[in-house]
């Protein structure tokens, strides 16, 4: 043999073993998959609406033998004479106003099926009964509620007498069913027929306030998996609307948990110094003068979801709205007028008057009008805020900033869709000064869009003062006298700066 | 035969992948499966319906009368209206208007404010024709009823002094004395 071979040979073996003893083993082996098919359940109620009946008054002395005539309650008007509610034949109440059931288009562009029940022309006796429907088309069992809600035209809804499941109530704002089970492929009954009868009616007594107005009556069901612990909000819950002539009506209905919308029917002229934690309450003015204090020195108060709409300042010494260091949480301000009742040197300033109110507050205004009427003052003042968001409102002869927060914002700041007429500045914020309370900084991001200026001034040289920024500065299709403007127009060499390096 | 033998490598992975699973489960929080069904997507869409009722005057293109004066016609040869006992005088004509979108039932009467004397009604008799040269109802009697959109006949009020009023309404001249329409829904009377 030769010798350079077996060397190779053993070489070769000897690299082998030395591979085989520093590497893993390659054993045989068998591998046998078997499969476990994993399905996760699907949670789904289909739900819809039917039309049962409708029902229209008669004068007592007009009814038929051949009407069929409810009995169950009479209805008087306000001469008290009585009528009763008779059955319709069709689709049309007494008074020419039909219910129709329809398919609803959606938003997302599907369709629910018989989605919506439209009415219209609906008078004083007239009633219409119908049913929500639920099949459980889950593969698991459910438990489900429902949920009746107005989500707009609270006017009219609380003129309405909803009946649900055999119970009536007046001026409901929502209701919240408990939860009840559900089988596969069941549906959801009420005394073993099929659906949830639910009456809406306009009693005989409701006046001449409830014409020509609109409602929305948002309808849906809920389901959870069957072993969901539901208990905490397992009861039936009502909300309400309802109405105040005064301070110490308001004051009394801001702090019932059953009331979710409050209609103010005349002028409160005298500061309603609210001192209670708000949650989920409507204040709306109705187009009257409320003035609203939301909170106060020795008592601070938190607002979750709470709004004021519809409210109509008068240009009087009064603040429309005031904040303060003792207001946190969230207010949304829409529809309403208000004017700069506070003079420049007193202790509270703005049209919306916010002086020293903290970073935990958050604040939307939409659809304002705030209007100065010396010429003199601020039109959103706060001092410091969490968001602000200012959108679709006008801005008037305001002389000394139209926006001003004076110190730190914690959050974003988006001014969107107003018009400023007749304003000296607009726009003021994070900037340091003489005082403690007037250094701060904007510590999220900066949009000042779709916006128009008509006749503004300059104030302190400058339409915007910004200069502690920390988030990003979106300036976009504005305009001035109708000319397009660019954030160099603001002459805030800080905002510029900061816009163009980014 | 042939033998097998299990990977051990294998099967220690095999048992690392469970047990990371079970790691998982006891750490998370249960995210429940639900559904919102309808939520935005079904409900009602309510308006209730406008009573409006008009006053009109009587021409092809009528316009409100509300706030003006009913003039009383005359064929006679003056310049004023002079009332005096057994003397009956027609106002012009005007019509009754449904403005609104439900029908509605109407009557008219005479309406005072604290201008109008007191004895008034002691001294006149008001009715109502659609024709001068026809029968007359008493106003209190009167009621009507107009469909959506409709307007009534041509209407005129008819005063008439009564023959029993003495002396003391002579030279008297009686203001405030208004012309009401009061209509209700349709389904319901007037009283």
């Amino acid at each position: 043999m030769k010798k350079t071979a077996l060397i190779s040979s053993i070489m070769t073996i000897v690299l082998c073993v030395s591979l085989i003893a520093g590497s893993t083993f390659a054993l045989f082996t068998s591998q046998t998959d078997v499969d476990i098919a994993v399905d996760a359940g699907r949670v789904n109620i289909t739900a819809g609406l039917v039309i049962t009946e409708l029902w229209s008054v008669k004068p007592f002395d007009e009814v038929s033998d051949t009407d069929i005539v409810d009995k169950t309650f009479n209805e008087y008007d306000e001469n008290g004479k009585l009528y009763h509610y008779v059955k319709r034949d069709g689709k049309t109440f007494a008074n020419g106003g039909t219910a129709e059931l329809s398919d609803r288009q959606n938003d997302d562009g599907s369709i629910t099926t018989n989605g919506v029940i439209t009415l219209t022309n609906m008078t004083p006796g007239d009633k219409i009964v119908f049913k929500l429907t639920g099949l459980n088309d889950s593969d698991v069992a459910v438990q489900y509620r429902y949920k009746i809600e107005c989500i707009e035209g609270f006017d009219l809804m609380s003129g309405f007498v909803s009946t649900v499941e055999g119970v009536k109530y007046a001026a409901m704002a929502a209701y919240t069913s408990e939860w009840n089970p559900l089988l596969v492929g069941e549906n959801i009954t009420e005394n073993n027929a099929e659906g949830i009868q639910i009456a809406l009616e306009l009693p005989v007594s409701a006046g001449n306030e409830f014409q020509e107005l609109d409602a929305k009556i948002k309808v849906s069901v809920e389901a959870v998996q069957n072993n969901a612990d539901v208990s905490e909000t397992d009861t039936t819950e009502v909300k309400y609307i309802t109405t105040v002539k005064d301070s110490a009506e308001l004051l009394a209905k801001l702090a019932a948990d059953e009331i979710l919308h409050i209609f103010v029917r005349e002028d409160i002229t005298e500061k309603v110094v609210i001192t209670s934690n708000l949650t989920n309450k409507t204040i709306d003015a109705n187009g009257n003068n409320v003035n609203l204090q939301f909170g106060k020195a020795d008592a601070p108060i938190v607002l979750d979801n709470v709004v004021v709409m519809n409210l109509k300042d008068n240009a009087d010494n009064v603040e429309g709205i005031t904040l303060g260091a003792y207001t946190s949480g969230d207010l949304t301000i829409v529809d309403s007028v208000l004017n700069s009742g506070a003079s420049y040197s007193a202790s509270a300033h703005g049209a919306i008057a916010g002086n020293g109110t903290p970073t935990s507050l958050d604040l939307t205004l939409e659809r304002c009008e705030l209007i100065s009427s010396a010429g003199d003052k601020y039109g959103l003042y706060m001092t410091n805020a969490k968001n602000v968001t200012v959108r679709d409102t006008k801005f008037t002869g305001f002389g000394s900033w139209a926006i001003l927060i004076n110190g730190t914002t914690d959050g974003n700041i988006v001014i969107s869709g107003c018009t400023f007429t007749d304003c000296a500045g607009i726009f003021k914020t994070a900037v340091t000064g003489v005082k403690d309370w007037q250094t701060g900084s904007l510590n999220g991001n900066f949009t000042f869009a779709n916006n128009k200026m008509y006749n503004c001034t300059m104030k302190d040289n400058t339409f915007m003062q910004v200069k502690t920024l920390y988030g990003s500065v979106t300036f976009s299709n504005n305009t001035h006298n109708d000319i397009v403007i660019t954030v160099e127009d603001m002459k805030c060499d800080y905002l510029t700066n900061k816009y163009n390096a980014q | 035969m042939s033998r097998y033998r299990f990977n051990k490598k294998t099967l220690i992975i095999a048992a690392m992948a469970i047990l990371l699973c079970l790691v998982s489960l006891t750490g998370a929080t249960f995210a429940l499966f639900t559904s919102t069904t309808g939520d935005g997507k079904i409900g009602i869409n309510a308006t209730s319906g406008s009573l409006k009722v008009d006053l009109v005057d009587a021409s092809d293109n009528p316009s409100s009368l509300v706030g003006d004066t009913l003039d009383f016609v005359t064929t006679l040869a003056q310049d004023k209206i002079l009332f005096e006992p057994g003397a009956t005088f027609y106002t012009e004509g005007f019509r009754v208007k449904n403005n609104g979108n439900i029908p509605l039932n109407f009557i008219i009467y005479i309406s005072e404010d604290k201008e109008t004397d007191a004895d008034f009604f002691d001294a006149f008799d008001v009715w109502i024709t659609d024709d001068p040269s026809r029968k007359i109802t008493e106003l209190s009697k009167f009621d009507g009823r107009l469909e959506v959109g409709e307007s009534s006949k041509v209407y005129y009020l008819v005063f008439h002094m009564k023959e029993t009023a003495d002396n003391k309404y002579k030279n008297r001249t009686f203001t405030g004395v208004g012309v009401t329409v009061c209509a209700v829904q349709g389904n319901v009377n007037i009283d």
